[in-house]
């Protein structure tokens, strides 16, 4: 099976809302009524067939979703939504992302050959998302509005990134690669995180369970930890105190 | 523009049309029984399916400060999203919808009026602001009086034509329509850590008791006549066991009074374990007592968000919940608090709340003084009355429901009641008790009436099955408001703005003015100039 192309002639002026472009909405039909099919582009009503070049081949039953892929190529900076509620398959963008990817997804694999923006993964609950480049803010972590943040899954990003990585993370894992900014695993009940780099001491916020592992041995833990033990060369901090929470954070001995 | 409807089936309680196969001919925004020509005629062929007025809606809080804090605070609600598609704007959310999308929904339900129940004074201008952006309806807005410190003073010197004259300079200022109440004396109360009050206890600082109030206020509204009786939201509201208070509130008037969603004012039991129904004593005291109407309140089990003048009542489920919070206090006249709630089909205290709505309604006996609401959004957003009227057509469907639900069997009657409503009864729950206690002399489907009607896509014959009721009620296949289609085919067509109405009245004492100033550059944060509502397309009331 050839992979499902979407190739970007133009560039959106404004963020395009993309919620449609995941594997399961494509079944059975043809790549030409894909590119009749509409898209919101800011207020404006626009059709796929005005931004992307579509082409490949395009499963036609739902028990052949796993094996379908979908390549987004070009600048896709103005794009959002890709992947929402995604239930299966694969999807390769090739380009730099603009916000919020594989929100609620629960199945399948989006990666990102390029840099992304904020809002991955938020609320998810199972699947993989992989970021080569650098990523936003709020990776993995509860919808606007909402308290509890990814469930399962995994995300592996290997740039840095912004802040509030894995706010009210209620499971899976995340692996970042590059630098963190300020606050990561606030409210966070259950999950692991691990990092690299951190350039703000401030995290674990409000932390009732969870993992943090900080393969970093320059970083202090905040005060409302408590040091605990020495364990497989990592040093065992307990928190939030504050809160009377069981979190916990893995700094590597130096 | 002429309108002919054939074959209809008409339901009309208030012209006691009760499944009448009829023609409907509608001309320049009435109802006629011939066309002056038989030029441009748009023609409807119902084939037998269920035409109706057009529904109103007595307790819905659509407009103003504490539903606009409400679409700021919950971002996740906006599950529900319009795009915008011709003259038909944009809108997003669920239980907060916003201005727009508020008139659509309402039109697409088949409604043509909605009476907003909360309007603090000092944000009148607000909701007045926001009533005038929802398309279609048309709206009345309440003014609140239960706490105000003037009211209040008033009261306790016993100065009763000052207060009349008070209430009537607020009704003209704030251009409302009625009175209304929210936990009377509660929020005074809690101003000085009185957690919460009965309806004979003392009020901290003023030597009055909420029962006083409640009389008051009612004699103030009976005198000056108003078009809607006098609207109370009961004292200790949302407490387990509150039936007894209840009880005691509803011997208070002396003429009429509407209580606002009954259902959180007949709980029974110590605290919320003990938590079980009192519907049918609360029922029993309201079908003798003629003086009382009622709205229900029903539990929809949806994610919504709570909003009322109940400030104690709203930091008390903020303890209860631990969700986010929001309180207002608006100098010298009343509170106002927003929390989000989820009524849960697992747990057994909204399963319950949800079986004493249904039993309120299916233990009336006069249904002219029941109106069908969800106390909007506080016990669950509008667009679910469509299922509500499916519960209540259908025993199958409310069993299926408490089924899937955890409703213990000994705490509610609900399972013992094989009552099911008529669609005429519906009807009459809807419309026909909604415009009487508002007011509002509607004559129904009868020649020169104003032409508001809806048509739903069901037959007589399909109304035993619950499913297809729900799908029905919740769309509209035409919806005439003043003779215009603004529902055609299942989809809005229209944006056409609605009108408000208020009551004005005229002041004996003219004093009253000077005192009011004087009261104002003492006490006020704003400026009398900028309290005073002056905005095109408020309509008095005749």
């Amino acid at each position: 099976m050839k992979d499902l192309t979407f190739k970007l002639r133009n560039k959106p002026r404004f963020p395009l809302d993309c919620h449609m472009i995941k594997p399961e909405s494509f079944i059975g039909r043809s790549a030409e009524e894909i590119m009749d099919s509409s898209v919101m582009d800011g207020r404006n009503k626009w059709k796929i067939g005005d931004y992307f070049d579509v082409y490949g081949d395009i499963s036609d039953s739902i028990e052949k979703i796993k094996n379908q892929r979908i390549v987004l190529e070009g600048d896709l900076s103005m794009m959002n939504r890709v992947g929402e509620r995604m239930s299966g398959g694969e999807i390769i963008i090739k380009g730099n992302y603009g916000s919020r990817l594989g929100e609620f997804m629960h199945h399948g694999r989006i990666e990102v050959i390029g840099d992304a923006g904020s809002y991955i993964g938020t609320s998810m609950s199972g699947g993989e998302i992989i970021i080569k480049g650098r990523a936003g803010d709020y990776i993995g972590c509860a919808r606007i509005g909402e308290r509890k943040g990814m469930d399962k899954g995994k995300i592996i990003i290997e740039g840095d990134v912004g802040t509030e990585v894995g706010y009210g993370l209620t499971g899976g894992e995340i692996f970042i690669k590059g630098n963190v900014h300020s606050f990561v695993g606030c409210y966070m009940g259950c999950g692991k995180i691990t990092l690299n780099g951190i350039k703000y001491p401030r995290i674990g916020n409000g932390m009732k369970g969870g993992k943090i592992y900080v393969e970093n041995s320059n970083f202090r833990a905040p005060f409302n930890f408590k040091r605990v033990e020495i364990k497989d060369d990592f040093t065992i901090y307990v928190g939030d105190y504050s809160v009377n929470g069981k979190g916990r954070i893995f700094i590597m001995e130096g | 523009m002429k309108i002919l409807i054939k074959n209809a089936r008409v339901y009309d309680p208030i012209n006691k049309i009760n499944g009448d196969e009829m023609d409907i001919l509608i001309e320049d925004g009435v109802f006629v029984d011939k066309f002056t020509n038989s030029n441009g005629i748009y023609e409807i062929d119902c084939k037998g399916r269920i035409l109706m007025q057009t529904g109103i809606d007595i307790h819905s809080h659509i407009a103003g400060g504490t539903v606009n804090v409400g679409r700021l605070m919950r971002p996740e609600d906006k599950t529900i999203v319009w795009n915008r598609n011709g003259d038909i704007r944009s809108g997003s959310g669920f239980s907060v919808p916003s201005t727009f999308l508020t008139g659509y929904e309402y039109a697409l339900l088949g409604y043509s009026f909605v009476n907003q129940p909360i309007t603090p004074p000092l944000t009148a201008k607000h909701t007045h602001e926001e009533l005038q952006d929802i398309p279609l309806i048309d709206k009345t807005a309440l003014l609140l009086l239960g706490n105000n410190f003037n009211v209040a003073s008033f009261i306790s010197n016993g100065e009763r034509e000052k207060l009349m004259d008070y209430v009537s300079w607020m009704l003209n200022a704030t251009k409302t329509y009625g009175i209304k109440a929210v936990n009377p004396g509660g929020f005074l109360s809690w101003l000085w850590k009185m957690e919460r009050i009965s309806v004979h206890e003392r009020i901290p600082k003023f030597d009055i008791k909420p029962s006083d109030i409640i009389k008051a206020l009612e004699e103030v509204s009976n005198n000056l006549s108003l078009p809607h009786p006098f609207h109370v939201h009961l004292n200790y509201l949302g407490y387990p066991g509150n039936y007894e208070v209840t009880l005691e509130s509803l011997k208070i008037p002396k003429k009429r009074m509407h209580v606002a969603h009954i259902q959180f004012n007949s709980y029974d039991g110590n605290d919320w374990n003990s938590f079980s129904s009192s519907a049918d004593k609360v029922m029993k005291e309201i079908n003798k007592n003629k003086k009382i109407s009622i709205d229900i309140g029903q539990v929809t089990l949806d994610n919504t968000t709570t909003m009322t003048a109940d400030s104690p009542f709203e930091q008390y489920l903020y303890k209860l919940t631990g969700m986010k919070w929001s309180s207002r206090d608006i100098e010298l006249e009343c509170g106002a608090g927003i929390v989000p709630y989820i009524y849960s089909k697992s747990r057994s205290v909204n399963s319950i709340q949800w079986a004493i709505g249904l039993e309120i309604a299916l233990l009336s006996k006069d249904l002219d003084r029941l109106c069908l609401t969800t106390d909007h959004p506080n016990a669950g957003p509008f667009i679910r009355y469509p299922r509500i009227i499916a519960w209540l057509m259908s025993k199958k469907f409310r069993d299926e429901t408490a089924r899937n639900i955890k409703l213990p069997e000994k705490k509610t009657i609900l399972f013992s009641i094989d009552r099911e409503f008529s669609i005429y009864e519906i009807s009459q729950i809807t419309r026909k008790s909604s415009a009487d206690i508002l007011g509002l002399k509607s004559t129904g489907i009868r020649s020169a009436g104003r032409a508001d009607i809806a048509k739903y896509d069901i037959r007589e014959e399909e109304l035993k099955n619950p499913e297809r009721i729900e799908r029905a009620f919740s769309n509209a296949e035409y919806t005439i408001i003043r003779g215009e289609i603004v529902v055609k085919e299942k989809k809005v067509v229209s944006s056409k703005k609605g009108v408000t109405f208020y009551s004005k009245r005229e002041i004996i004492d003219e004093s009253i003015e000077k005192e009011i100033e004087t009261f104002f550059r003492k006490r006020y944060s704003v400026g009398i100039s900028n309290y005073i509502v002056e905005y095109p397309n408020i309509m008095e009331v005749k």
